[in-house]
């Protein structure tokens, strides 16, 4: 396990408990992320307690809030979108509207197991920038 | 240029419901999109995302009533219609900026919602490809004097209960429905545990903080919407006076009737393996009748209802073995209630 202060938001994290949590691991793969239209869109790649503005209610701080999520595979994050998609019409515009695709490799960070839905959030390592290796690849 | 829905509702300078307690996300991704809160006197609200533009986020609030979120968890209604039919027949619309400061409060009533911020009508509740809930704890107020026992008595009850209606809510496989004979207490014991190992790590319920003190709380880190589901069956059990005496019905039925314990298989065993085995071919048509209702008593009983008891009956696959499941549970929420009755724990 990379000490917290390795982590692109080290220093958030480092104030939380088990953050990231202990089961966390290396990952080599493909990993799928809902985007903007624009893969360099600032937005695309910045957790939640990090963009700005933050899709908060309170002021907790959650470790999640410092990964990104992605899918494992593309049907999963379709999956994902249009369950979304029901509950929140306007999900787009706090997600993006496209699905973006690129490898995960273990120099970029740690992973959360991936859950039933395909689902794993990436804690970055400083110098992570998956702006520059992320494709779109389809629109949700 | 990321804009926002234009709103005709009133504008004004204070939102009146500033000291709502958060209880748990119910949708989340990145981030809360519903929210659950409450009130000091218990009353429920939801902060629903609804739009955003570059420098605040919009959430709906409103008031919803103790039976539709029942319905919402249990996915007997959807989204659309909470929100489209709020509690008090409006809701406010709050625009959040990055520092959490309401920049906006605009009070609407449904009617002047924009089309966007209406859920689609089949957008139930959905759990099944959500991101872990590891983060929603829920607080169980507890007072009065626990014994050393009620450590070990209390945590054993409340995780079968919880195990049962996220193996229902979660619609897990179900290997366990079919893995032991339900001929007694070895059944019991072992499909709870089952039920247990197959809860994924993070939603299996972990003490996030504990005050014995009168009052304290036992803080439980989990899945919400799994614990409203056991909150539920002990509130319903607490406000039907007739459950114990249905439930010794049930069971001197089932005893008349040689359908407790092993006994319904020596009765009618052609075939040991009783689990391959349907209803109908193992009991009859007055036996099932009986079942039904009895299924249907307990089912009221402990509010079991919409997605979560046609899983069961789904997983089962066999009637006798659903109400033999639901016994087992009505003896665990009866002992949850007694906490609830004598003024130690208040769910």
């Amino acid at each position: 396990m990379e000490s917290p202060l390795q982590y692109k938001y080290g220093i958030e994290i480092n104030k939380l408990d088990n953050c990231p949590p202990a089961d966390t691991q290396e990952r080599n793969g493909e990993g799928y992320r809902f985007v903007f239209d624009e893969i360099g869109d600032e937005r695309n790649f910045l957790p939640v307690l990090v963009l700005n503005p933050k899709r908060q209610i309170t002021q907790t701080q959650e470790c999640s809030g410092y990964a990104l999520s992605f899918f494992d595979t593309l049907e999963n994050a379709r999956r994902k979108y249009e369950s979304l998609l029901r509950s929140h019409r306007n999900i787009g515009k706090t997600l993006g509207t496209y699905i973006a695709s690129g490898w995960i490799s273990n120099a970029d960070g740690f992973v959360s197991p991936t859950n039933a839905g395909g689902h794993f959030n990436l804690f970055e390592f400083s110098g992570c920038d998956l702006s520059a290796t992320f494709q779109i690849v389809d629109k949700c | 240029m990321l804009t926002m829905e234009p709103l005709t509702g009133t504008t004004i300078d204070t939102f009146p419901w500033r000291n709502l307690e958060k209880v748990s996300d119910l949708i989340c991704f990145d981030g809360p999109l519903l929210s659950l809160f409450k009130n000091s006197e218990g009353d429920q609200y939801l902060y629903y995302w609804c739009d955003a533009d570059t420098e605040v986020n919009r959430w709906l609030v409103l008031r919803v009533s103790r039976e539709d979120l029942e319905a919402y968890l249990h996915r007997r209604i959807s989204l659309d219609r909470i929100v489209s039919a709020p509690g008090d027949g409006l809701l406010f619309a709050l625009d959040i900026d990055h520092d959490l400061k309401i920049r906006q409060t605009v009070l609407l009533s449904p009617d002047q919602l924009p089309a966007s911020y209406i859920p689609e009508p089949d957008s139930l509740l959905d759990t099944t490809h959500s991101v872990p809930l590891a983060e929603s704890k829920y607080r169980i107020s507890i007072d009065g004097d626990w014994e050393l026992e009620d450590w070990s008595v209390f945590p054993h009850n409340y995780g079968k209960a919880y195990a049962l209606m996220y193996s229902l809510f979660e619609r897990k496989s179900g290997w366990a429905y079919h893995a032991y004979p339900w001929r007694g207490g070895y059944s019991t014991v072992n499909f709870y545990n089952a039920l247990r190992d197959e809860i994924p790590e993070q939603h299996r319920p972990q003490v996030s903080s504990l005050q014995y003190s009168s009052p304290g709380w036992l803080e439980l880190r989990l899945s919400v919407p799994v614990a409203l589901l056991v909150k539920d069956s002990i509130k319903a059990y607490i406000s039907h006076s007739n459950a114990r005496e249905k439930y010794l019905d049930t069971m001197k039925e089932l005893k008349a009737r040689d359908l407790l314990g092993g006994q319904e298989n020596r009765r009618l065993s052609v075939d040991s393996n009783v689990d391959s085995i349907g209803d109908s071919e193992t009991l009859s048509e007055d036996d099932l009748s009986t079942i039904r209702s009895a299924m249907a008593d307990l089912e009221k009983i402990l509010n079991i209802s919409g997605a979560v008891a046609e899983q069961l009956d789904a997983v089962t696959s066999e009637s006798l073995v659903s109400l033999k499941i639901l016994l087992s549970y009505y003896r665990i929420i009866v002992i949850l209630a007694s906490y609830e009755l004598d003024g130690r724990a208040i769910y």
